[in-house]
C-alpha cells in the first residue's frame, strides 16, 4: 500500500516500490536532497539543515548535516535494496528567506547548498537537477512510481522538476 | 536513530517556562495594543521538548504565507525569538500602523511591520529580563514573507548547537475581530533555558 511520509529537519525517509509519496514542507535555507534507483524503485529524501556536522555536540540524526546526510541515506536505501551505483539525484532548497533588514548574515542557503553537492559528487552520485537558492520557500515532493521530484514555492503552482526514473544518461548537470 | 534530549525537564519546568512566556507575553502584547489601539489577547502558551522535525507543528499551518520577523538573543541567555503572523494580519497591521486603508509588502511596510515585531519581541524579552534578572539582549531584526515553516526552519538552522531536539516556547496572538493573528516563538538554546530555570529556583 502506497503512503504519504513527511520527511522534517533532519529526517531521513525511504521507501521502496510504486504508490509512496516523500514530502519535505516548507524548505528554507535547509535542502531537501531526492536519491532515486530506477531499477529496484527505491526512493530517498533527506531535509539536511546544515553544511558540516558539529563535533561538539550530543544528537545522532545524521539527516541534518550535508556531510553525514549523504552517506547515511545512501546505505539505507542499499539496505532497501538500492544499488548505490544507479542512484540519481535530485536537490532543492537552500533559499536566503529573511530579505528585509539582513546586513551581513552569513547565507546559510548557499553554503548548505554546496555542501550538499560536494557531497554527492564525494559519493558518485549524479545530480540530475537543482532549484536552489533565491528568497523563496519552497515545498518538496517526490513519488516512488518514477522518481518524479516536484517544487512548490509560495504563490506558485507546483512544477515538475526532473523525472529521475526517466534518466537513461549517466551524466549530471554542472555543479 | 533519534537520540534521548540532553536534558529532562519535569512537568513543572515547563509549567515554570508557560509562566515566564505568559509574562514576556502579556508584556509583548500591551505593546501592540497600544499602537494599533484595539484589545490584543494571548494564548495559554505551549512549552514542549520535540525533535527539530517536528517543530514547525507549533503553528496551525505550516504552508500558510506568513511574515516572520526574527532576532537572535545573546547575552545570559542565547536563543531566537520569531514573531510568524498570517499575512493577511501583516497587511493589515501596516495599513493601521500607516493610517491607510490598504499598503502593498514592499520595503515602507516591511521596515514598519519589522519595528512593530521588534517592540513586540523587545518587550517580551525586557519582560522575561526583569522577573529573572539576567540579560537577553535582542538583534537587530530580520524579517521574511513566506511559509510559516520554512521561516521556522531558517531560524533553527541558526542554532549554535542544533540537537536533535529543541525546547520551543510558542504563544498565539490575536485580536477579538481574528484581523491579527500570529504566533511568537521561543527557541533558547540549551544552557539558555537551564539558566532561566536555575534563575528562578527551578533548576
Amino acid at each position: 500500500m502506497g503512503n504519504h511520509l513527511t520527511v522534517g529537519m533532519g529526517e531521513i525517509q525511504v521507501v521502496r516500490g510504486a504508490g509512496h509519496v516523500l514530502t519535505a514542507l516548507g524548505l528554507g535555507s535547509c535542502i531537501g536532497v531526492c536519491l532515486y534507483d530506477p531499477l529496484t524503485r527505491v526512493a530517498g529524501m533527506v531535509h539536511v539543515v546544515l553544511p558540516k556536522s558539529q563535533t561538539d555536540k550530543t544528537g545522532e540524526l545524521p539527516g541534518k548535516f550535508a556531510d553525514t546526510a549523504i552517506p547515511a541515506i545512501v546505505q539505507r536505501m542499499v539496505e532497501m535494496g538500492a544499488s548505490a551505483s544507479r542512484l540519481k539525484a535530485a536537490i532543492s532548497g537552500g533559499a536566503q528567506l529573511f530579505q528585509f533588514g539582513v546586513s551581513n548574515t552569513l547565507d546559510v542557503g548557499a553554503r548548505n547548498a554546496e555542501a550538499v553537492v560536494a557531497a554527492l559528487r564525494a559519493a558518485g552520485i549524479p545530480l540530475q537537477a537543482k532549484d536552489v537558492g533565491g528568497n523563496a520557500g519552497r515545498t518538496l515532493r517526490m513519488v516512488s512510481d518514477n522518481g518524479l521530484v516536484a517544487v512548490r514555492t509560495i504563490g506558485g503552482a507546483e512544477r515538475e522538476l526532473v523525472v529521475l526514473g526517466n534518466i537513461l544518461s549517466a551524466s549530471g548537470v554542472a555543479a | 536513530m533519534i537520540a534521548q534530549p540532553q536534558y529532562v525537564f519535569s512537568e513543572e519546568q515547563f509549567d515554570a517556562l508557560r509562566e515566564i512566556a505568559n509574562i514576556g507575553m502579556g508584556k509583548a502584547s500591551s505593546a501592540l495594543a497600544d499602537l494599533v489601539g484595539t484589545t490584543i489577547l494571548i494564548d495559554v502558551p505551549q512549552a514542549l521538548c520535540v525533535p527539530i522535525g517536528e517543530l514547525s507543528a507549533v503553528l496551525h499551518d505550516p504552508e500558510q504565507v506568513t511574515a516572520g520577523i526574527y532576532l537572535q538573543v545573546t547575552g545570559d541567555v542565547s536563543g531566537h525569538a520569531t514573531f510568524v503572523f498570517e499575512v493577511q494580519s501583516a497587511h493589515r497591521l501596516a495599513a493601521t500602523l500607516l493610517g491607510v486603508p490598504e499598503v502593498p509588502l514592499d520595503e515602507v511596510t516591511a521596515s514598519a511591520l519589522m519595528e512593530v515585531g521588534n517592540i513586540m519581541l523587545s518587550a517580551y524579552l525586557t519582560a522575561i529580563s526583569d522577573f529573572t534578572g539576567l540579560q537577553l539582549l535582542p538583534s537587530p531584526p530580520v524579517m521574511a514573507v513566506d511559509m510559516g515553516g520554512a521561516i521556522l526552519n531558517a531560524v533553527i538552522a541558526n542554532m549554535q548547537h542544533l540537537d536533535d531536539f529543541a525546547v520551543t516556547i510558542a504563544t498565539d496572538i490575536y485580536d477579538p475581530n481574528q484581523l491579527i493573528s500570529g504566533t511568537f516563538v521561543f527557541l533558547p538554546e540549551w544552557g539558555g533555558i537551564q539558566k532561566i530555570l536555575q534563575a528562578i529556583g527551578m533548576g
